[in-house]
């Protein structure tokens, strides 16, 4: 049995009404941790909220573990595709742990409550976050957030996860943690993960596939690009 | 211990309810069933408490949503133009009557306040969608609020002497112009608004996440946000149209609530903030009828006076 790719991106052009990017071709399989590099305003971001159904494609076909994404409703895809914005929330009444809940939404109609719970704590537990689980978020450090964020993505229980520079705000050993974490995610969890960064030195050591934009166009390198910053 | 808070603001709101009904200015026994008193009792003291009841929790309910759909702790229908939308509407009826006497009712005037609480909010939404959701929303309803001022001026050159006085009055705001059907039916339409809002708060509480997560999370975030902004609109709207433009409720109890309680069940802050909201309204209309003055103290000037120093406490504890 041949296994279907996760993610396969077929000739998509992405961008409002001109495209930014055009004729991308690109397969995300399971374990894959992809790093998407490219120059501020490349459509690195646009690329993912694509991928994410949050912008729509200006043409070509996006096809999630085999369905394509024009098959699936919204709901269907908040099982397929968890996706992780640059929006930093400090808001005083917000825990860490009511931000890993928010991650179960897409199955709070169901009644094994058991089991959507149990997908919380997993979470939690893989982040090692429960120590601080009652904590505030405007009483945690921004790794500690981004920490809470992953896991959040993690109770969603999808296959795809789409990261969009969680290392923005992160000083360099929290940055490399936040790496090694997705890797092991990858791997021990099953899922494929495509994340934009600016940071090629610190992903070095856990990437091995680059989607880079250049130029209106996405290149899929073995290595990190050779590329000025 | 959150029912423990919730259960204290009860017993308090029972206490208020009784001073407001019963005891302010001066003691009126419930069990008095002739005379003057009694008519002043049914007639005036009820549907005064349980208007004041409903519009503060009608109020501090739709100053929430504003506050957490534009994410501005400032927020709140009074502060965005949205009452005073509300108020233009009112009083282009009010004046107009004359020309289109069969909507000078309650439901008419009702209609009025939401459709143009409702239009505000819809221009609020679009500058929002455009320049954020920052200082630039408040000002926007600033000087909306200016406009509709200016409207309204031009409006009472217009009207007759009587109308000017109970246009004049209506727009300090108060809570004893509401009586038998017009009662019910403002009751009936804030029930059900607040219903509909606690319908959608678990999707309003995603958007902490910001929209865009939200949506990946199968919130349909578009449909949501014209919901609450109904939602609002018949809330904020219909509140003014009976009681009058009232400042400082929908801005100041949606920051008292969350300083008292800390939690992202916002359908659990929408009964918290309906039920302060009511407190102060209470509160306010006891302050006004306690005959400290010689006469009774307009509501606006009890709620600045009482929420306009909060206001400056939650701004300067930010920095």
């Amino acid at each position: 049995m041949t296994m279907n790719p996760v993610l396969n991106i077929v000739n998509l052009s992405i961008g409002q009404d001109s495209p930014i990017v055009d004729s991308i071709n690109g397969v995300a399989f399971k374990h894959d941790l992809i790093v998407l590099t490219g120059e501020n305003g490349s459509g690195k971001s646009t690329l993912l909220k694509t991928i994410a159904g949050i912008n729509k494609a200006i043409s070509g076909e996006l096809i999630i573990s085999g369905d394509p994404i024009t098959n699936l409703s919204q709901k269907q895809r908040s099982a397929k595709i968890a996706f992780a914005s640059t929006y930093r929330i400090k808001e005083d009444f917000i825990k860490i742990e009511d931000v890993v809940r928010f991650g179960q939404y897409p199955y709070s109609h169901l009644s094994e409550t058991q089991a959507i719970d149990d997908g919380v704590e997993k979470a939690i537990e893989i982040m090692g976050i429960d120590k601080i689980r009652n904590k505030y978020l405007n009483q945690v450090s921004d790794g500690e957030w981004q920490k809470a964020n992953i896991a959040r993505v993690l109770a969603q229980k999808t296959d795809l996860i789409l990261m969009d520079e969680p290392t923005a705000f992160l000083d360099y050993p929290s940055r490399m943690r936040l790496y090694r974490d997705l890797k092991q995610i990858c791997l021990t969890q099953n899922k494929t993960i495509v994340v934009s960064t600016h940071d090629i030195d610190s992903v070095k050591e856990f990437a091995s596939i680059y989607w880079h934009i250049d130029q209106g166009k996405l290149k899929i390198l073995q290595e990190s690009p050779s590329w000025r910053i | 211990m959150q029912i423990f808070k919730l259960t204290f603001a009860l017993i308090g709101l029972g206490i208020l309810l009784i001073l407001s009904t019963f005891a302010i200015p001066e003691w009126i026994s419930p069990f008095q069933t002739k005379g003057i008193e009694a008519d002043l009792l049914w007639n005036y003291r009820i549907p005064k408490t349980i208007t004041a009841l409903i519009a503060g929790a009608s109020l501090s309910v739709s100053g929430f949503i504003l506050q957490q759909l534009y994410r501005n702790n400032l927020a709140g229908p009074y502060i965005l133009g949205v009452s005073s939308g509300a108020s233009l509407a009112v009083a282009i009826l009010i004046i107009g009557s004359h020309y289109f006497p069969f909507l000078n009712h309650g439901i008419g005037i009702s209609l009025a306040g939401f459709i143009g609480a409702s239009t505000v909010l819809l221009l609020v939404m679009l500058v929002s969608s455009r320049f954020g959701t920052g200082a630039v929303i408040l000002l926007f309803g600033v000087i909306i609020g200016q406009i509709t001022g200016a409207l309204q001026g031009l409006l009472n050159y217009m009207a007759a002497p009587g109308d000017l006085k109970n246009f004049t009055l209506w727009s300090m705001g108060s809570f004893s112009q509401v009586i038998e059907f017009d009662l019910v039916f403002f009751g009936t339409s804030v029930i059900l608004g607040i219903f509909w809002a606690y319908l959608i708060m678990p999707q309003l509480s995603t958007m902490l996440l910001g929209e865009e997560v939200s949506y990946t999370l199968g919130v349909n975030t578009k449909s949501i946000s014209i919901q609450l902004l109904i939602c609002t609109g018949i809330l904020s709207g219909i509140a003014t149209a009976f009681c009058g433009p009232i400042a400082f409720i929908g801005m100041a109890i949606p920051n008292v609530s969350r300083l008292l309680i800390k939690t992202v069940n916002f359908r659990f802050m929408i009964l918290v903030n309906a039920i302060l909201g009511a407190a102060m309204a209470l509160v306010s209309d006891i302050i006004s009828s306690a005959d400290l003055l010689s006469f009774n103290i307009p509501i606006n000037v009890c709620t600045a006076l009482i929420g306009g120093p909060f206001i400056i406490y939650i701004l300067l504890k930010k920095k």
